[in-house]
């Protein structure tokens, strides 16, 4: 469980604002982090990782204190059992597959931590190459193995899978969730994909300025149960057409682009990339058989 | 779209179904929903809900009395038409309220309105849904 009580001033956009966010994260969940960016997602995984020390509160791992203002506790990032991915992989160039994990292991690791993250996250084949020969998607395997090696308790992912396409995208997706399993893991992660979020995190936090926004069950936040209809999606806007009185919206839903016709009033604030709800009855769509 | 105001006056539930009657203005709208009161909490008379539906799903026909099997027949007039191409827009001002509509230019011109034309705006109970 992650225990969390934070203050910070921090610039939100070229204004400075505090942030505030007090947290109970259940242990062995995977929470996802949401909102604008420079909302304060990436600020406090570094506070939670000792990247960043906040002016005021605590946090707490598992009952262990790993930093409280009052105390006068700060334990230093290497101290924190924290594994970090982000967006950009950052492994050693001049070092193979398992150099990079050996690298990243302390002095007690174990050899077999190292072999079971190389059998679970498939890179048999690629342990004795050089990242350069390897794709963005291996590459992030790789982060991801080596975000590991040192057994974190808290695994922290900022936005590692938005440099990928979507097929490389839904593998990692399944090597994140299977480690996470076999670790017993506490998952932070930051996302904007909504299919992302409903996919793999059990909670999620919405966040803006620095202030928690909503923090619940991430279907639930998402598959709006007041509206009748049936037949939802969530998706992007990908452009906007006027057409006599109505507008042809054409709307990315997962890798299907699909396009809704809509009256200009439905458009007041929807613009091309906005994250939408595509709604309708259940009596409109059509089935047919296709395999 | 057309959202309208109501308030739940009954609920007919069949299995998985349910065909629910809402008072809206001085008239009544119902909806057939994959619902039940014991899958969607805010069915249950007296519940205000939205009445939602697309412009492009009313059918207007001209004077009133129309036998065609649809439940939801509401008496107004025209506010305003505008013509297009291929479709056209209209404003009617109903015993539901405002509703607006888009159909075909064509056979809208074939109803020779004009404004203040009495009409029946047709709307099926598939076609709306509900929202809270």
């Amino acid at each position: 469980m992650i225990e969390l009580s934070l203050q910070k001033k921090l610039l939100f956009d070229t204004v400075e604002a505090a942030l505030e966010l007090v947290l109970d994260i259940d242990h062995g969940s995977i929470t996802t982090l949401y909102g604008k960016s420079g909302a304060g997602k990436t600020s406090l995984l570094k506070m939670i990782a000792g990247l960043m020390t906040p002016e005021k509160g605590n946090i707490t791992i598992n009952g262990k204190i790993w930093y409280d203002s009052t105390k006068g506790i700060n334990l230093p990032p290497q101290k924190r059992e924290v594994g970090f991915v982000f967006q950009d992989y950052a492994l050693f160039p001049n070092m193979t597959v398992k150099e990079n994990l050996l690298f990243a292991q302390d002095k007690t690791g174990d050899s077999k931590r190292i072999r079971q993250l190389i059998d679970i996250i498939e890179l048999g084949d690629l342990q004795h190459r050089r990242p350069g020969l390897l794709s963005g998607g291996q590459q992030q395997r790789v982060a991801l193995a080596r975000a590991l090696v040192r057994k974190p308790q808290v695994l922290m992912l900022d936005e590692p899978l938005s440099a990928l396409d979507y097929d490389m995208r839904q593998k990692l997706q399944q090597y994140i969730i299977q480690v996470h399993r076999e670790y017993d893991l506490t998952t932070l992660l930051i996302s904007h994909d909504i299919s992302e979020i409903l996919k793999m995190s059990d909670k999620m936090l919405i966040i803006d300025n620095g202030k928690q926004i909503a923090y619940g069950d991430s279907k639930e936040i998402f598959t709006r149960k007041n509206i009748s209809a049936k037949f939802q999606f969530s998706g992007e806007v990908m452009s906007i057409e006027k057409q006599d009185f109505l507008y042809i919206v054409t709307i990315l839903i997962g890798r299907d682009l699909v396009k809704v016709a809509v009256e200009g009033s439905d458009l007041e604030n929807i613009s091309v990339g906005d994250q939408v709800l595509v709604a309708s009855k259940a009596f409109n769509p059509i089935i047919r058989k296709i395999r | 779209m057309n959202t309208l105001s109501g308030e739940i006056d009954h609920v007919t539930v069949s299995d998985h179904l349910s065909l629910v009657k809402v008072k809206v203005g001085s008239s009544y709208l119902s909806a057939v929903v994959i619902d039940t009161p014991n899958t969607a909490d805010y069915l249950h008379v007296n519940n205000q809900v939205k009445v939602v539906f697309k412009e492009t799903e009313v059918i207007v026909g001209k004077g009133d009395g129309h036998r065609v099997s649809v439940l939801n027949q509401v008496k107004g007039t025209v506010g305003s038409i505008e013509y297009g191409e291929l479709l056209s827009k209209l404003l009617l001002e109903t015993e539901v309220g405002l509703i607006t509509v888009i159909n075909n230019t064509e056979a809208v011109k074939s109803l020779n309105l004009e404004k203040g034309s009495p009409i029946t705006g047709l709307i099926k109970t598939s076609d709306i849904m509900l929202s809270v």
